[in-house]
């Protein structure tokens, strides 16, 4: 059975930040923190990934820099047949807007909008009509279990309905590939699993591909695929996958991996 | 305390550019207060300074309103008075000095007290010394050329004697005589008086051309036939001379002819009132934004208070350091404020601007510390003002509230009742407080005073209604929004819900600018409607004629004017004979021009018959409604000592001006001659009336063709001319003082827009992760710029309409002239495009600042 193709593909990205405090100019490193070290991935259509490590291990980092939101100083990305850090900032946000969805750990609803208007909002920022896509609305809401919450404001809402709002967004534009930072952070650890569950589904009924940060073996697990970043460093070499990928394996894989 | 101090500098560390433009905020409106007051100040001292020269430094000459105030007794509480320098009296006699010679020569007698102390400076003594202060001192002072007329050498003694009634002659059927009844001379008041020095020629030594004596109080009241002492006064340093002038208004007439405090003429007046009253909009704008920035910037960092809170901090602790952070801002912002206001003063007074128009000059330039620090001091406390009323308003709210403040946002704003707070402070206690440190000149005062209070009234009205009803603010807003929804849905969409969410900080924000548009506005209206009655003046009385005066060492006889009048391009010549009659400016002409075609006889014989055969006369339209006359009036003409009744045939500028003055009264050369003794028969100027198709150029060379020398020869049209930039010159002092308001209101903006873009940004960070491009965000924020300038527009149009009419009613009041009320749509069309500029030029910098902040920052940004 061929391989589906890659839509999502990191070559040696490196992204570095001087350190104020420990510089004091004596030698030409000196002061400079890797946040990324030579980092290289792959995400092929319909997978879902995760990547796994600590606080402080540059997850955001890299999911920031894959994205285009921000950029490695070394390195490319490319996302779908564009390569991401060959054109403008303008250019990589359109490319972005078509390609991804997101979601983040803090939700991050706009507190005057209504759920159904957050929803609705990446679907705005792409020139659209909402009301023209209000079936899908609609299916996203219903798959969410937010039907009835349409007209009310993020802060009368529990944290676990804020994170569904957050994820039918992301997928509102039927997005190609979904990057979720930390999705479950902020969430009991019955809504974290019932939010991985989501993901599972998601992936199922849309086919959509998943790239996951976390620091939570469980949610880990929950991908056909884990990765590990440890100090800004991917050793793909490290990576554990297969049907028998459990909570389990992925602790014992940090207890060899000395995370 | 160090907790409160780490923490303030770790706040002013975290956000350069808040705290910049915060300090800006509180700079720039103390700095344009300060500069208003400054330049004031200084006109006015050098006002005085002026007339020190000529007469000593005397700030003030009082005249008790109650005749019978014993002058000791009054005295000496005006020593008491702590904003007094220096308390004199002075009297005035018309003398006849007699030395042992018999030669005689008139001079006048000034009596001083006290007289040796010298402490108006009134004097100064070249030779032999000044006398004492003795009630019998006899001793005089006498300048060198009336010394040496007389033969007299220090320590010489010589007679003074009062000066007989009967030498002021008076004008009886055009002819000077004295009265019948003779004084004796053995009866006249005398005293026998001794040379004690010779006096430098400056000073009092000047007046009358030197024929002046300086001697004791006592010796003028003896001297003087009417005597009528003033008290001199010399305030303290630093003292404002206005306060100080109003303090003495209650029991004393102050003589502002002779103080020169004010500008002579009602025009600076009125000029200088204006300047007062934006004074008080620069008040109210300043204090505006310095409120209105601490307040929000405070709103927007309520969550850090929270945090505080929440690690333990009591509500004090935490007061206090945000109350200590607003006061260093304050007082930072206030010091750059003074200096900044110096430095405006200087400027202004560099562009030969004054608080009376151009023409005037500052010589000394003097720093008035006390207003100045008050002026700082009303800074310090809005700033402060502004910090504390969010403080007290989540007083009683947990920390945890306040940690999830932006989660309350829509429900709870912390700002609101902050808007209604403002507005009464606004637009009440600060006029009131501007006003009582700087009080309105009193001839125009209390007009001006109540167009203040109206002007108010219409203002509070109008940003009352949009600032305690900010639901309008998303209803109106949503208008020029509509232009836009197909071509920028999502600009739309966002800020319609930022209308819905922040319409009180939109409203303020329209209000702002709304006040600078309505003060550019006002102007432009009074501008226009003086411009409008200056044209109206000029089809009347400038149109098609000639103005002509002769040199003064040769006048023009009545052959000159007939020989004029046979020139083909004059149609009518007018003699214009002009006396100053006590305070009126009387134009003696004869009645024929006046009948002939576009005369203000026209088709009048009998007005015209009347006019020269009777005591009659014509008022120009200004004299007419300066005091309030109209024709078959009649009015009381002072005619040497008696009062003679002159009838007001008409009323009309279309005879009689000659551009020196608009306010005259228009008789017939004979009675010019029958109750002034004036010379009929020559006269220095003329009004021409052209002949049809006549240039003014070939009238002039023909008049000057005939060899009369003339010193000055003007058309209609280059008088009308020279007005008209009159106007706008002397009006360029307030644009150049609305252009500053103009820049706070922006800089206000910015500030607003920028702590608003701030406190937003890990919301911005959010669209932009959502697929917003920097543009997009740009365009939104342009759009929010947009409503706002609409709404700005719209509201300076609402207002702007009865508002000018205002403003051109009360010139119409406080300066008399018949003043049409003319709008200039033209020019509010151009307020409302420079409001729009300035509305989306402050969005700009906090537009391009946030497009530039990477997002994966802005996501990150604490919430």
């Amino acid at each position: 059975m061929p391989r589906p193709p890659i839509i999502l593909e990191a070559e040696g990205l490196e992204r570095f930040e001087i350190d104020v405090a420990s510089s004091n100019g004596a030698g030409e490193d000196q002061g400079v923190v890797k946040i990324l070290d030579a980092v290289s991935l792959t995400v092929r259509e319909g997978e879902f990934l995760t990547i796994m490590g600590p606080s402080g291990s540059g997850k955001s980092t890299l999911l920031h820099c894959l994205s285009g939101l921000d950029r490695a100083q070394k390195g490319r990305v490319r996302l779908g047949s564009t390569e991401l850090y060959d054109i403008n900032e303008t250019q990589r946000t359109l490319v972005r807007r078509r390609f991804l969805g997101f979601v983040l750990q803090f939700f991050n609803l706009l507190p005057d909008l209504t759920v159904r208007e957050n929803i609705e909002l990446p679907l705005l920022i792409a020139g659209e009509r909402p009301k023209f896509h209000a079936d899908r609305i609609d299916e996203l809401m219903e798959v969410f279990g937010i039907q009835g919450l349409e007209k009310r404001q993020p802060h009368t809402l529990s944290g676990g309905e804020m994170q569904w709002v957050s994820v039918a967004r992301a997928l509102s534009t039927r997005p190609s590939l979904l990057l979720a930072d930390e999705p479950t952070g902020n969430l009991s650890s019955r809504a974290g699993a019932e939010c991985m569950e989501h993901f599972v589904a998601l992936r199922k009924r849309y086919g959509i591909a998943i790239l996951l940060v976390t620091h939570n073996p469980r949610d880990a697990a929950y991908g056909d695929r884990v990765l590990f970043l440890a100090d800004g460093k991917l050793d793909p070499s490290t990576q554990l996958e297969g049907p028998d990928l459990d909570a389990a394996a992925v602790f014992s894989r940090l207890e060899e991996l000395g995370i | 305390m160090r907790l409160l101090f780490f923490l303030v500098s770790k706040n002013w560390a975290s956000s350069h550019l808040r705290l910049v433009l915060t300090w800006l905020g509180v700079a720039l409106g103390v700095a344009v207060v300060m500069g208003i007051h400054i330049l004031d100040h200084n006109t006015i001292l050098s006002q005085l300074e002026r007339r020190r020269w000529a007469y000593g430094e005397v700030d003030f000459e009082l005249r008790p309103k109650n005749t019978q105030i014993q002058l000791d007794a009054a005295l000496a509480e005006l020593r008491k008075n702590p904003d007094l320098a220096s308390v004199g009296l002075l009297n005035r006699a018309s003398i006849r000095m007699k030395n042992e010679a018999g030669t005689v020569a008139r001079a006048f007698f000034y009596g001083l007290s006290p007289l040796a102390r010298n402490p108006f400076g009134h004097y100064r003594v070249a030779r032999g010394k000044a006398p004492s202060d003795l009630e019998t001192e006899n001793r005089v002072l006498l300048p060198d050329t009336l010394a040496e007329a007389l033969g007299l050498a220090i320590g010489d003694r010589f007679i003074a004697e009062a000066l007989p009634l009967e030498v002021l002659g008076a004008c009886v059927d055009g002819r000077l005589v004295s009265p019948d009844r003779k004084e004796k001379a053995e009866d006249l008041p005398r005293a026998e008086l001794v040379l004690s020095g010779i006096l430098e020629p400056v000073r009092l030594a000047r007046q009358h051309a030197g024929l002046v004596v300086i001697g004791s109080f006592g010796l003028a009241n003896h001297l003087g036939r009417h005597p009528r002492p003033v008290v001199q006064v010399d305030r303290a340093e630093g003292v404002d001379p206005d306060r100080l002038a109003a303090s003495f208004r209650e029991d004393y007439v102050v003589e502002t002819e002779r103080s020169a405090l004010i500008g002579e003429d009602a025009d600076e007046r009125a000029f200088r009132n204006g300047v007062k009253v934006l004074g008080a909009l620069a008040l109210v704008l300043g204090m505006f934004v310095i409120f209105h920035t601490l307040s929000h910037s405070l709103a927007e960092r309520i969550r850090r208070l929270g945090i505080l809170r929440s690690l333990g901090a009591t509500q004090s602790q935490v007061s206090q350091v945000f109350l200590l952070d607003s006061f260093l801002l304050a007082v930072f912002g206030a010091v750059g404020g003074l200096f900044g206001g110096i430095g405006m003063a200087l400027a202004l007074e560099g562009l030969g601007l004054t608080t009376l128009g151009f023409g005037k000059t500052i010589g000394s330039f003097e720093l008035p510390w006390g207003d100045m620090i008050v002026i700082a001091l009303l800074g310090v406390g809005f700033t402060m003002m502004g910090a504390a009323f969010p403080l007290f308003k989540i007083r009683n709210l947990s920390p945890t509230r306040i940690l999830h403040a932006r989660d309350l946002a829509p429900p709870v704003d912390l700002m609101r009742g902050v808007h209604v707070f403002l507005l009464v402070l606004l637009v009440l206690a600060v006029p009131v407080t501007y006003l009582a440190l700087t009080p309105l000149l009193e001839s125009s005062g209390q007009g001006a005073v109540m167009i203040l209070v109206q002007v108010v009234g219409i203002i509070a009205l109008a940003f009352a209604l949009l600032l305690l009803t900010p639901r309008l603010v998303p209803v109106l807003g949503s208008f020029p929004l509509a232009l836009f929804r197909r071509s920028q849905a999502l600009g739309c969409f966002l800020v319609r819900k930022q209308l819905l969410r922040s319409p009180g900080r939109i409203g303020t924000s329209v209000c702002g600018l709304t006040l600078v548009a309505l003060a550019m506005l006002g102007l432009r209206s009074l501008t226009a409607s003086l411009k409008g009655e200056i044209h109206g003046f000029s089809q009347e009385a400038l149109a098609e004629r000639l103005f002509v005066r002769a040199d003064s060492s040769e006048l023009l006889p009545r052959q000159a004017w007939q020989r004029i009048q046979d020139l083909p391009e004059v149609e009518t010549v007018l003699p214009l004979l002009a006396l100053h009659n006590s305070d009126l400016l009387m134009v003696g002409t004869e009645s024929l021009p006046l009948a002939a075609k576009g005369g203000v006889f026209e088709g009048a014989p009998d007005l015209a018959r009347r006019f020269s055969k009777e005591r009659t006369l014509v008022l120009s339209r200004r004299l007419a409604s300066l005091r309030k006359a109209s024709v078959g009036d009649r009015l009381p003409i002072l005619v040497g000592s008696r009062v003679e009744q002159y009838e007001v045939l008409a009323v009309s500028d279309r005879d009689g001006f000659f551009p020196d003055e608009r306010a005259f009264a228009l008789i017939d050369l004979r009675w010019m001659k029958q109750d002034f003794c004036q010379e009929p028969n020559i006269v220095r100027d003329m009004s021409l009336r052209l002949a049809k198709g006549s240039s003014y150029r070939d009238a002039e060379r023909s008049i000057r063709k005939l060899g009369y020398p003339l010193s000055w020869v003007q058309s209609g049209q280059n008088i009308e001319s020279f007005y008209l930039k009159d106007v706008d010159r002397d009006f360029f002092f307030f644009d150049v003082l609305l252009y500053l308001l103009l820049v706070l209101a922006g800089v206000g903006q910015v500030n607003l827009i920028t702590l608003f873009t701030l406190a937003r940004e890990r919301e911005i960070g959010v669209l932009r992760a959502l697929g917003l491009t920097r543009q997009d965000f740009v365009k939104v924020l342009l759009l929010e710029s947009l409503v706002l300038g609409f709404l700005a527009t719209l509201l300076t149009l609402v207002i702007g309409l009865p508002l000018s009419y205002i403003l051109v009613h009360g010139l119409r009041e406080v300066s008399g002239l018949s003043v049409p009320f003319v709008f200039p749509m033209a020019e509010a069309m151009a307020v409302s495009l420079l409001i729009f500029v300035v509305a989306l030029l402050a969005s700009l910098l906090p537009a391009l600042r946030v497009a530039g902040l990477p997002p994966a920052r802005a996501v990150r940004a604490p919430e």
